[in-house]
């Protein structure tokens, strides 16, 4: 699947928002693998994964309504509650949450075909991939760090080895730098 | 910290799209931005520009249980006839509370078309009784609708199996339920007939799922006034 657009999103979250569950069902079969791929790599367990994918798209069609298309695509839109609520759900009290796997750290280097690649396909995200690029590989490596593996500051200093000061400022800078070129 | 600094509230927004702004100066950053329409502007743009890297993960297509149970938690959600929900909860309360027949007039009364719409919005800062310390906020929309958001992570301070409860009071009149709260983030509130008059914001402590009785059963943690906005 590519990714599907907004002219066909669009009106998917404003049927749903009338109580439409057909198009829940439509929106559900174009944009869950994308978001299941996100709150999997996030969650790091699929049980939870699973869970947590119905409790988002649960939240999404009881919120539907406050979708706006003047202020955001579709998919980001849904892409936030996806996101915020996995973050919910791995700053839960008492919660053993497994290791990343820590394979973004290669894959977001120079060379590796993989992500960047990816990104570049998509129309939504070709941009993107253009400003990262740009970015030093170390820079890029902490933002993917932070953004899939939902680690810390001090969790990435430890993984890189590399001092806490170190690693603010590559992910201030970097995400500055990424900002700037997207602008 | 000085959040008008527009160069600190981009650096912020940044961080918490990509996640690295956590814990208290996470739900400090989110309290703002429910009261702050630019803060608010500035993430939705962020988050524009950098959400879109979730499409460098390659998809993964979810077993089909996890649509059937979305499926089957949206039908659990399916409203029944308004009039009849609408009347069945009010008459199955008032009878509880021992009103007989009264209520009944009363629920008749309620159910009249033609009551003023409220016109201005409301906010409440729900504080501890003793302590006054803040630790929720709430806006109310001139329609009734409810956005509460917790000022900290209240967690632990509802424990394992409980839930916070939100009750619109009127003044001199019974508390009603707003429905169980997010004891972390924000919820929202759609209830309007429930917010009819209301004075007082308040949020109990309650068993897990919400006060069985329709009334509340456990101890009031935070009370605010609300006020015209």
């Amino acid at each position: 699947m590519t990714a599907a657009t907004a002219e066909v999103l669009g009106p998917l979250l404003h049927r749903c928002a009338q109580g439409d569950e057909k198009a829940l069902e439509q929106l559900y079969r174009l944009t869950s693998p994308q978001l299941f791929a996100l709150v999997l790599r996030m969650l790091r367990r699929r049980d939870w994964a699973e869970e947590a994918m119905q409790e988002c798209y649960v939240r999404i069609w009881q919120h539907a309504g406050d979708y706006s298309p003047a202020q955001s695509q579709p998919l980001t839109w849904m892409s936030r509650i996806v996101r915020n609520h996995c973050i919910d759900w791995l700053r839960k009290p008492q919660l053993e949450v497994p290791d990343a796997d820590g394979t973004i750290v290669e894959a977001w280097a120079d060379d590796a075909p993989g992500p960047l690649a990816r990104l570049a396909q998509n129309q939504d995200s070709r941009r993107i991939a253009e400003c990262l690029k740009r970015l030093e590989a170390i820079q890029r490596q902490v933002i993917a760090l932070a953004f899939f593996d939902d680690l810390s500051h001090s969790e990435i200093a430890q993984r890189l080895s590399a001092p806490l000061g170190t690693v603010k400022s590559w992910c201030r800078r970097g995400l500055e730098r990424l900002k700037g070129c997207l602008s | 910290m000085n959040y008008r600094n527009p160069e600190l509230q981009q650096q912020l927004a940044n961080e918490y799209v990509i996640g690295t702004l956590r814990g208290p100066a996470r739900r400090r950053f989110e309290a703002i931005m429910f009261f702050d329409a630019a803060l608010r502007r500035t993430v939705r743009e962020t988050e524009a520009q950098l959400l879109p890297i979730i499409y460098a993960l390659p998809e993964v297509t979810p077993p089909a249980s996890v649509w059937r149970g979305v499926s089957r938690r949206v039908r659990a959600l399916r409203p029944a006839p308004p009039m009849w929900s609408w009347e069945s909860v009010y008459f199955w309360r008032l009878l509880a509370g021992g009103l007989g027949l009264a209520c009944l007039v009363l629920a008749m009364t309620l159910t009249l078309p033609g009551q003023p719409a409220p016109t201005t919005a409301h906010m409440a800062l729900l504080a501890d009784p003793q302590s006054h310390v803040a630790a929720l906020m709430a806006r109310v929309a001139p329609d009734g609708h409810v956005r509460i958001a917790t000022l900290q992570d209240l967690g632990e301070r509802v424990g394992a199996n409980k839930s916070l409860e939100l009750w619109a009071i009127p003044e001199g009149g019974k508390p009603r339920s707003l429905g169980v709260i997010a004891a972390n983030g924000p919820t929202d509130v759609n209830r309007p007939e429930a917010m009819q008059s209301a004075a007082v914001l308040a949020v109990s402590l309650e068993p897990q799922g919400g006060s069985p009785t329709g009334a509340p059963t456990g101890p009031v943690l935070w009370v605010g006034k609300l006020v015209d906005l």
